[in-house]
């Protein structure tokens, strides 16, 4: 990507992140700073709830001792850093009632008070119910305090005040003197006790040995019962908020008032906030900043709904913050901040240990500079030109490099200084710069460099110690730019034409770092991390060099103007670049950058060379011509990667476990996941990209924190989800959830398994068994074949043929119609037989019908020797054919005979079967018989019925029952 | 004092005005006040408009203190009869909370004799839908023909007073409802 399109992303980003939303407003942040004399540019930063929170009730905010933002929403607290960090103590308290009153009554302990009277304590990240002593307060709590014997204080809206001391709570009360029960505001006072704002003006409430005791206190030129609304405190006076005349101070030891606002004119005032001396009040479409000391002056009205702001606060920084009722947390945030010092040609910065001088080295002497009021104050040393500041050992004692004049061990509180000249062996008065640590400093002149203990020298004689570096330790030039020692008191150094020299400790010669810049000019060379060195080149810009590589990576970044005067490294990722009217922020790990410019108001910024100082809060000044910048040390977080977490994870509305790895089950595939990412600046510009590893190959790109996904199948994947502040993802951050949906159950090894060997096992038998129908059936049929042939063979006996035949030729002489008779008869017999023979059964009545044919035919052969008798009525049944038949036919065959000795047989139909009885005569030479007969008889019935037939006999009978069939 | 409407003397007694009604030389200081309120919804896809001259209040010359009450079932003219159903039933609950009152402190004095137009603030609690908020407003007081006007404007926030609104109707009603009321005193 080339610089230029990089540009003007840069800039297309900041013009679309600043102006409308963000509201461009200039004002002034510092107590006595005007903006209209530094020309200043804040930003309205709003802070990142909304992304975090479903809902927009922000109610209230408290900033405890620790600077920890305390935010209540009716979706809980949200305790946050101010910056990145952010925790929430999700609540239904919140949603139920409106959180008016908070405070901290211990270190980490707070209490919050309801508009319905009750209270709430967060202890440790806990929330619970704070449990009282007494009946609880039935209105609206107004303000919590908490004086420094432990008391705490509560004014409510129309009960008056409570006080819960160790043992007891006691009620202040009209009774005691509080003339009105509606207290606005209330803070603890200098005297022990409180003070009251009520809408019949101001009290003094005090506990003395436990004894109430109410004062009116009467404030002067005001209304005997004026409303005060508000009541702050500024050091040792307070600020008040009169219905009557505005905002006013008012200070205890003089009973003295003075108005604040002149220009107030009745305007309704919101919110008010005070810390130190600086003083912020809201009204309905506007806000004024302002000092106690000097009143408010200045007022803007920004294009901003201020109505819905719920609570104010003024941190320890200055830094103004607000909370608006849907928007959320909003803050005033001036990245660069310029304080003018005209004809000082600022060189080095040093912010004292009392966090609130900054010594300025200028080419015309040391100067105090007030970082509050910008007011300048000079110091005894005036005569000399400042290259560099170092702080020594000892308290408010510093090494100043002057230009001309040598060292001096200077005092800027006493004023105290000593000389360190040629004359005490330096090599030379013209001093460019010093760097070193709590042992040794080391100074770069004109004449070399030297090395020296970093301790009050003594200056009588030549220095003891001192270790003078020239180009007999080949250093190659005297220009040098920039020294560093290392931890392990290597030296580095930066010249004008001849790279980067390093003399390793304990060695005597200098070597060049890297071949390739033998001839290039670096301005500056800054270690980080032990295995990295960031250098600054003039028309290069910044480039990183890695521990043991002999080449440089040059970072792409804004040159405008042949490359950076001066640059300084925030953190370990951050580095800050100056040039002739802009800085550069490069984020080192992303190589993202970003450019701020005239937008905001840096036109007039001419960086000295190698003089950015980073003070212990992280703030960087810049030093210039004629003026110092002081850049933010928030601005860091403009340049680092959205802070990004998951919400929830939901399937249908319900939460999931977010833990890595989670397995659901094969019916949780009907997943959503929430996510939500929070960028200092803009959060309003976040984008995502999310992509389910294992499911799809391409990104999803989405305004919203929001990936939802439907059927899943079983397996393994991975959400990984980036937040960027840029369309393109430089400069982005990276999370990712991991996690496994089972497969149903069906589908599982063990399952799988089991289901199978019960199938092998259910084939194997049902296999066995219908091999053993198979064969039972063929044994069937071939015994069906036998029978039906045996039958045949019997039905179509030649020996009942020859009879017949025989007969029907004795008939055809003797009475030749009988003769025509029988062979229809016999005729029928065979048709039947041939008829009847496949069927399996018949009816019954066909069967007798058979069973009388075949009667009548043996009848015409044995005449009376053979008797038939009927009985039974029962016909409607059935019956295996020419079973009664064969019966008879046996009957025939076993027996013997006669017109002496003839043959009855009795045939007899009931509901137990058909019963077939004959008279008992065997025949004496029968020989063998192959009972083939009844046995056909008793298969046929067993493939038929599971009813079988009886056989019995006895001395005069052979009886057979067959069963009927139905 | 007998035709006093009955939610006054509800309000009068929690303002601790009690003692001036039974006393009848306090009661003289009373002033009483009627007058017409409406209200105003302008949201991109419906503009609500709806009036009650059921307005009535009373100021407390000794207290320097008022209260102000209407009947919410006595808004009339919505842009049909079911919005009216609506509004009683669904948004105000009037059912629950039959009253809208208004009372508290006036902060600026009333010069009763004076003939320039002046305004004037006052402090009051709101008390709608059972919602208590406290709030400072301007109201403007005119003289004409003798008698003594008052008018003022201001913006109610539903959210403020848990009124809640399907997200449906978002488009429809605005959150931020205008209060116009205009009235005069009657001695």
């Amino acid at each position: 990507m080339s610089i230029k399109s990089y540009q003007q992303k840069l800039k297309s980003m900041l013009k679309v992140a600043l102006p409308s939303k963000w509201t461009f407003i200039a004002c002034m942040l510092w107590c006595n700073l005007l903006m209209s004399q530094y020309g200043l540019q804040s930003i309205l930063v709003k802070h990142p709830f909304q992304a975090l929170t479903a809902r927009t009730g922000y109610q209230n905010m408290y900033q405890d001792s620790k600077g920890w933002f305390y935010i209540a929403t009716s979706d809980g607290i949200i305790q946050y850093d101010g910056i990145n960090e952010w925790f929430i103590q999700h609540s239904e308290i919140t949603a139920e009632h409106h959180i008016s009153a908070v405070a901290e009554i211990a270190e980490g302990v707070l209490l919050f008070g309801c508009n319905d009277g009750s209270l709430y304590s967060i202890n440790d990240r806990i929330l619970s119910e704070w449990k009282l002593k007494s009946t609880p307060v039935k209105v609206a709590i107004s303000k919590i305090e908490v004086d420094s014997n432990k008391n705490v204080w509560l004014a409510t809206k129309g009960e008056g005040v409570y006080v819960y001391t160790q043992k007891e709570c006691l009620h202040f009360e009209v009774a005691d003197g509080l003339k009105d029960l509606n207290i606005n505001d209330m803070i603890v006072s200098n005297h022990g006790g409180v003070l009251v704002a009520s809408d019949r003006g101001l009290y003094q409430l005090e506990l003395q040995s436990n004894q109430k005791k109410c004062n009116r206190v009467h404030l002067p030129s005001l209304p005997e019962e004026d409303i005060i609304q508000n009541i702050l405190p500024a050091n040792n006076s307070y600020v008040l908020n009169s219905l009557s005349k505005g905002p006013l101070v008012w200070n205890p030891k003089d009973n003295g008032i003075k108005i604040l606002w002149p220009a107030w004119n009745k305007r309704n005032i919101l919110k008010m906030a005070v810390y130190n001396k600086l003083l912020f009040i809201l009204t309905e479409h506007s806000y004024v900043f302002g000092t106690v000391d000097e009143g408010l002056t200045k007022c803007k009205d920004p294009n901003i709904e201020f109505k819905s702001v719920e609570s104010v606060t003024i941190d320890k920084m200055h830094n103004v913050w607000l909370l608006h009722k849907s928007k959320g947390l909003l803050s005033f945030y001036t990245p660069v901040l310029q304080y003018n010092l005209e004809n000082l040609n600022v060189q080095c910065l040093y912010l004292d240990t009392s966090r609130q001088i900054l010594l300025t080295g200028t080419t015309h002497g040391l100067y105090f500079m007030d970082i509050h009021t910008g007011k300048i104050v000079n110091t005894s040393l005036l005569e000399y030109n400042l290259n560099s500041i170092f702080p020594s050992t000892e308290a408010h004692w510093i090494w100043l490099a002057s230009y001309g004049k040598g060292l001096i061990y200077y005092n800027y509180m006493s004023g105290q200084q000593i000389s360190v000249t040629k004359n005490q062996g330096l090599p030379d008065n013209n001093l460019l710069q010093i760097t070193g640590n709590d042992r040794y400093i080391w100074i770069s002149t004109l004449g070399g460099i030297v090395r020296m203990q970093n301790r009050r020298p003594d200056t009588k004689n030549v220095l003891e110690n001192i270790q003078v570096y020239t180009q007999k330790q080949q250093l190659p030039t005297n220009f040098i730019y920039q020294i560093v020692a290392d931890s392990s008191h290597n030296l580095y150094v930066a010249s004008d034409g001849y790279g980067i020299s390093y003399l390793e400790n304990g060695e005597s010669n200098f070597r060049p770092l890297i071949s390739e810049l033998s001839a290039t000019s670096i301005l500056s060379i800054e270690q980080i991390r032990k295995d990295r060195m960031i250098i600054n080149a003039p028309k290069k810009g910044i480039g990183i060099i890695h521990a043991g590589v002999d080449t440089i990576h040059w970072l792409q970044s804004d040159l405008r103007y042949g490359g950076f005067e001066s640059n300084c490294l925030l953190n370990d990722s951050v580095l800050l670049a100056a040039s002739i009217g802009y800085i550069t922020i490069i984020n080192l790990n992303s190589e993202y950058s970003l450019t701020l410019d005239e937008e905001l108001g840096l036109s007039d910024l001419r960086p000295s060379v190698n003089a950015i100082y980073k003070d212990p809060f992280g703030v960087a000044w810049i030093a210039c011509q004629n003026n110092v910048y002081r850049v933010s040390q928030k601005i860091v977080n403009t340049i680092q990667a959205p802070q990004f977490s998951f919400k929830k994870i939901q399937q249908f509305e319900k939460n999931l476990p977010m833990i890595q790895g989670a397995v659901f089950n094969s019916d949780q595939n009907q997943l959503s996941f929430d996510f939500a990412a929070i960028h200092y600046l803009a959060t309003d510009h976040l984008q995502y990209k999310f992509i389910l590893e294992g499911y799809e190959k391409t990104w999803h790109y989405a305004k919203e924190g929001k990936a939802s996904y439907s059927n899943l199948n079983p397996g393994t994947y991975t959400l990984v989800v980036q937040a960027s502040t840029d369309k393109s993802f430089i400069c982005k951050s990276q999370i990712q959830y991991a996690f496994t949906i089972q497969p149903p159950f069906w589908k599982r090894w063990w399952f799988i398994l089991l289901a199978s060997s019960i199938l092998i096992v259910c084939f194997r038998y049902g296999i066995r068994y219908r091999e053993k129908q198979r064969i039972k059936a063929e044994e069937t049929k071939r015994k069906t074949a036998e029978l039906e042939f045996e039958l045949l063979k019997n039905q179509v006996n030649p020996h009942f043929l020859f009879n017949s035949f025989n007969s029907l030729i004795a008939l055809i002489e003797e009475n030749p119609g009988k003769a025509i008779e029988f062979t229809d008869k016999l005729s029928d017999y065979f048709r039947n037989m041939m008829f009847y023979r496949d069927q399996p059964l018949i009816e019954l009545r066909e069967e007798i019908k058979l069973l009388q044919n075949y009667f009548d035919l043996l009848k015409l052969r044995f005449s009376e020797n053979i008797n038939l008798k009927l009985t039974g009525e029962d016909y409607n049944c059935k019956i295996a054919p020419l079973t009664l038949q064969l019966l008879l036919e046996n009957a025939i065959k076993h027996n013997d005979f006669s017109k002496l000795k003839p043959m009855f047989i009795f045939v007899d139909i009931n509901e137990r079967g058909i019963l077939f009885k004959n008279t008992l005569n065997r025949k004496k030479n029968m020989k063998d018989s192959t009972g083939f007969g009844l046995e056909s008889i008793r298969i046929r019935y067993q493939l038929l019925t599971d009813k079988s037939i009886s056989v019995s006999q006895d001395d005069h009978y052979f009886t057979v029952i067959v069963p009927a069939i139905n | 004092m007998l035709e006093l409407n009955q939610s006054i003397k509800k309000i009068l007694v929690c303002l601790g005005l009690f003692q001036a009604l039974s006393n009848p030389e306090v009661c003289g200081q009373n002033i009483k006040l009627r007058g017409k309120i409406d209200f105003y919804s302008k949201a991109p896809q419906e503009e609500i408009k709806a009036i009650s001259d059921k307005l009535n209040g009373l100021i407390n010359l000794h207290e320097n203190s008022f209260a102000f009450v209407v009947d919410i079932n006595s808004f009339d003219g919505f842009n049909n009869p079911l919005q009216k159903i609506h509004f009683n039933e669904n948004y105000m609950e009037s059912g629950l909370y039959p009253q809208a009152r208004f009372y508290g402190k006036i902060i600026d004095q009333i010069n009763y004799d004076l003939i320039e137009d002046e305004t004037i603030r006052v402090k009051g609690n709101f008390d709608i839908h059972g919602v208590v908020q406290e709030r400072i407003i301007s109201v403007r007081i005119t003289r004409k023909n003798r008698l003594l006007h008052f008018e003022s404007e201001f913006f109610l926030s539903l959210e403020d007073f848990k009124i809640s609104v399907p997200r449906i109707v978002h488009q429809k009603l605005s959150t931020e409802i205008k209060v116009h009321v205009k009235g005069r005193f009657t001695k």
